[in-house]
């Protein structure tokens, strides 16, 4: 079996002790930058980059990518605790997790994400050791029409995210697409929506947008009366997952990890869009959907895994092409380049031991990520018993200075205020920022698949007919649409027969 | 921090009573500020901090690049172009610095009057890559086949008014042909997209794009400096088919217009004796750049240059936004 000696090749370079300890290194470093909101895995590996230069390429690569998945563990943490999105890719979270926290679940909920991830980062590191290089081919497949009906998709399904009234739903999206209108066109470069300012050139930063609309208005809604703080009054119930939560979880995780590999492979969209897709489908397929948006433990475990499992297959194109799927990956290059290593195709013909070594390195950094984690909930639940005006200054701190360093404009804390005062008027208005946070990633990707295909096509609309991944995206949207519309049509019709009865 | 003030202010009125000691001398007496209009990571940002380093090392004082991303380098030029020109502030440019305003006038600097040039510090060509379904292999064959299909091909690049963007509308202004523009966010996008045969040719860094040339996943036809490099002697330059063409792009230091010729002196000095270095010749030749520092003159020459040069390239190929 050569899988079999490949993998004991990368045992042997994952175990060596000076690539566990930067692997360690990694994992750490990445659950921090994942806890502390705002500073990213970019930033960070960014930073960390010219330490790199003086260490063995393995070693390098080995805690780069540590940072990397290991952020996705800790970006659920804040967005459990404080409803507060640590990464982008876990705003979806704050959905059900913090209402798990809000019930005094905070344990279970922190505990759920762990091993959710656990279990996505370990089908993720199989799945890239069996299959990287067929998988990469699927991705290159992907034509520009094909993403656009892909995310044609996601909009129409994106609705199902609202658990109160859909038509509050379909306008946060709008007004989600509307906001990533804002910025730079690519195809002319003319600036759009920023009203003059250079700061507004590349649009709405996302992290300010996410903890402004999640963390920032949640805190302006504790601070109305001393009453409602219920995360810190309530009585933290149990640390650990019964045995019926784990069997909720089971099939959450199963669908969130396959979910997540399929995304994560596709250039751009990556871990966040996974996470959405992944509650998405969570909210149509679960037993317990009607406990989704209220606190259900499936709402954290499936976005969760489907994070973790996209940030490692993310690395699938980059291994075996040479090609960067999203901004770290690209940084990862950097990094391999300036180790005097080239990426490209032929790496795990020239470079078996790092290719091997690293994919090893995932699952055993994977394990020390929960290790590191599970006892660490009860340390963070306790967070939660710090006195809520201490909490509240050293949150909004905290996500002031993450925004800054990542951007390093003051117009960023402006961006920051706006949109944490924005998502209180959302809240006191019942409008769920959720869907506006799909709506803002989606429509920027849509509008550039749709009019570089409209471009290539010489304007030609059949293109999205003609290729068959984008066709068959297209049926499957129109097929969403039907099973939304129906039930109200349905609904509609027996209430007009009532009437009449 | 008032007590150091204090001690600088005051060592700063006995320095310039004692002695005239030049302002050289005594600079830098605190933290220097490198604007980069980069985010952290990628080529710019991680050459500016080797810099940095050095010039900490040098002057015993810290330099600390400051990122400040936005509208392709626009928002640091204009900080900068605000700062004091006291030599506490400078800036890490590319490119895109020369070509911007000509792209946008709305982003608020001119680079040659608005600033004094330091040194440059590397540069780069492009290389022109077609896809194998593409079906040519030489520059020659390339020219003939796109003027005898004007406007039928695609072409990719890593975004509008992007030194990938400009190689090749300059060159097909010099050969009068025409092809339709494919912008994509970001050069890895660009790459992917290359090669995958999504688009059939465009233009890329050279160190991008090595392994993938010698993977046979793309064709290199030409490159963008006036000679050949020796990284890929095989390839001609376009110069050889197409005359007095030739683009590069490079990066280099300059601070806020104003600054005085001692501090640019000193600054032009320990760059480009750090340039000289082992480590730093090894560094470039792994990002497959050439180094080359230069004097403020000569760099400000090459930005004067670059200005006018893409300036009519953009007039001339009606990039302009509405």
């Amino acid at each position: 079996m050569d899988i079999l000696s490949n993998l004991a090749l990368g045992f042997s370079v994952a175990l060596a002790w000076q690539n566990l300890f930067f692997c360690f290194v990694g994992v750490l470093a990445g659950t921090l930058v994942g806890v502390l909101p705002g500073v990213g895995p970019l930033a960070t590996i960014a930073i960390l980059l010219p330490i790199t230069f003086s260490m063995q390429p393995d070693a390098a690569l080995i805690m780069l990518a540590g940072i990397y998945y290991g952020a996705q563990y800790g970006g659920s943490t804040t967005a459990i605790l404080l409803n507060l999105p640590g990464e982008a890719s876990s705003a979806i979270t704050t959905l059900d997790g913090y209402q798990m926290a809000r019930r005094g679940r905070a344990g279970p909920a922190l505990a759920a994400a762990a091993l959710s991830s656990f279990f996505a980062g370990t089908i993720a590191t199989i799945i890239i050791a069996l299959f990287a290089a067929p998988l990469a081919q699927v991705a290159m497949a992907f034509r520009p029409p094909s993403y656009f009906s892909m995310m044609v998709l996601g909009l129409i399904a994106s609705v199902v995210l609202a658990h109160g009234s859909i038509l509050k739903a379909i306008a946060m999206v709008l007004l989600g697409l509307l906001l990533g209108i804002i910025g730079t066109d690519i195809y002319t470069g003319s600036a759009r929506l920023n009203m003059g300012t250079l700061e507004l050139a590349d649009g709405v930063d996302f992290v300010a947008l996410a903890i402004g609309l999640f963390g920032i208005a949640e805190i302006l809604r504790n601070l109305e009366t001393s009453e409602t703080r219920e995360v810190l009054t309530t009585k933290v119930k149990g640390l650990w997952l019964s045995v019926a939560d784990l069997k909720r979880i089971l099939m959450p995780s199963v669908r969130g990890t396959a979910i997540g590999s399929a995304l994560g492979i596709l250039p751009g969209g990556g871990a966040m869009l996974a996470s959405f897709a992944a509650y998405i489908i969570e909210k149509k397929m679960s037993k317990n959907r009607s406990e989704m948006g209220q606190g259900a433990i499936e709402g954290v475990a499936a976005p969760e895994s489907a994070n973790n499992a996209g940030s490692q297959t993310a690395f699938i194109p980059m291994l075996t092409l040479g090609l960067p799927s999203n901004a770290v990956m690209a940084l990862m290059i950097g990094a391999m380049i300036l180790q005097g290593i080239q990426p490209g195709p032929d790496i795990i013909v020239k470079q078996p031991g790092m290719f091997w070594g690293l994919i090893v390195s995932m699952w055993i950094g994977n394990l020390m990520l929960v290790l590191l984690n599970l006892p660490l909930i009860g340390l963070w639940v306790r967070f939660l018993t710090v006195p809520y005006p201490i909490l509240v200054v050293a949150v909004m701190a905290f996500s002031a200075v993450g925004i800054y360093s990542a951007s390093g404009t003051v117009f960023s804390m402006y961006e920051l205020s706006f949109f944490g005062i924005l998502g209180y008027v959302f809240m006191r208005l019942g409008c769920e920022p959720a869907p506006l946070t799909l709506g803002f990633i989606l429509g920027p990707m849509m509008e550039e698949q749709l009019r570089r295909s409209m471009l290539m096509s010489r304007g030609d609309p059949t293109v999205f007919l003609t290729e068959p991944i984008s066709l068959g995206f297209l049926i499957v949207a129109a097929a969403a649409l039907l099973l939304i519309t129906a039930p109200s049509i349905a609904r509609k019709r027996e209430e007009a027969f009532s009437e009449e009865s | 921090m008032k007590l150091t003030t204090l001690i600088a202010s005051a060592s700063l009125a006995l320095g310039a009573l004692v002695t005239s000691a030049s302002a050289q001398s005594d600079y830098p007496k605190d933290l220097v500020r490198i604007v980069v209009g980069s985010s952290p990571g990628g080529t710019a940002d991680t050459v500016s901090r080797l810099v940095a380093e050095a010039l900490t090392k040098k002057f015993g004082q810290s330099f600390v690049v400051d990122n400040i991303a936005g509208a392709g380098g626009a928002l640091a030029a204009t900080t900068v172009k605000a700062a004091k020109p006291d030599g506490y502030t400078i800036q890490f440019i590319f490119s895109s610095f020369s070509i911007l305003p000509s792209l946008n006038t709305g982003v608020g600097y001119d680079p040659v009057a608005d600033f004094e040039p330091i040194t440059e510090v590397s540069s780069a060509p492009n290389l022109l890559l077609a896809h194998p379904s593409f079906e040519v292999k030489t520059l020659a064959e390339w020219i003939e086949k796109v003027k005898a299909n004007p406007g039928k091909f695609d072409y990719g690049s890593g975004g509008i008014g992007y030194s990938q963007h400009l190689s090749m509308e300059m060159l097909l202004q010099q050969i009068d042909g025409d092809a339709v523009h494919i912008p994509y966010a970001g050069s890895g996008a660009l790459l992917g997209a290359l090669v995958s045969g999504e688009v059939p040719f465009a233009f890329d860094t050279l160190t991008t794009a090595i392994p993938h040339i010698q993977s046979g996943a793309v064709i290199p036809l030409a490159i963008t400096s006036a000679e050949r490099s020796d990284v890929l002697p095989e390839v001609p330059a376009v110069a050889e088919e197409v005359p007095g063409y030739e683009l590069t792009a490079w990066n280099g230091f300059v601070a806020p217009k104003g600054t005085s010729p001692e501090i640019i002196k000193a600054l032009n000095e320990a760059i480009v004796e750090y340039l000289g270095t082992d480590q730093a010749k090894e560094f470039f030749a792994k990002l497959g750049t050439t180094v080359s520092g230069s004097s403020p003159e000569e760099f400000g020459a090459l930005i004067k240059g670059d200005y006018e040069k893409f300036a009519k390239v953009i007039e001339q190929a009606g990039i302009k936004p509405e």
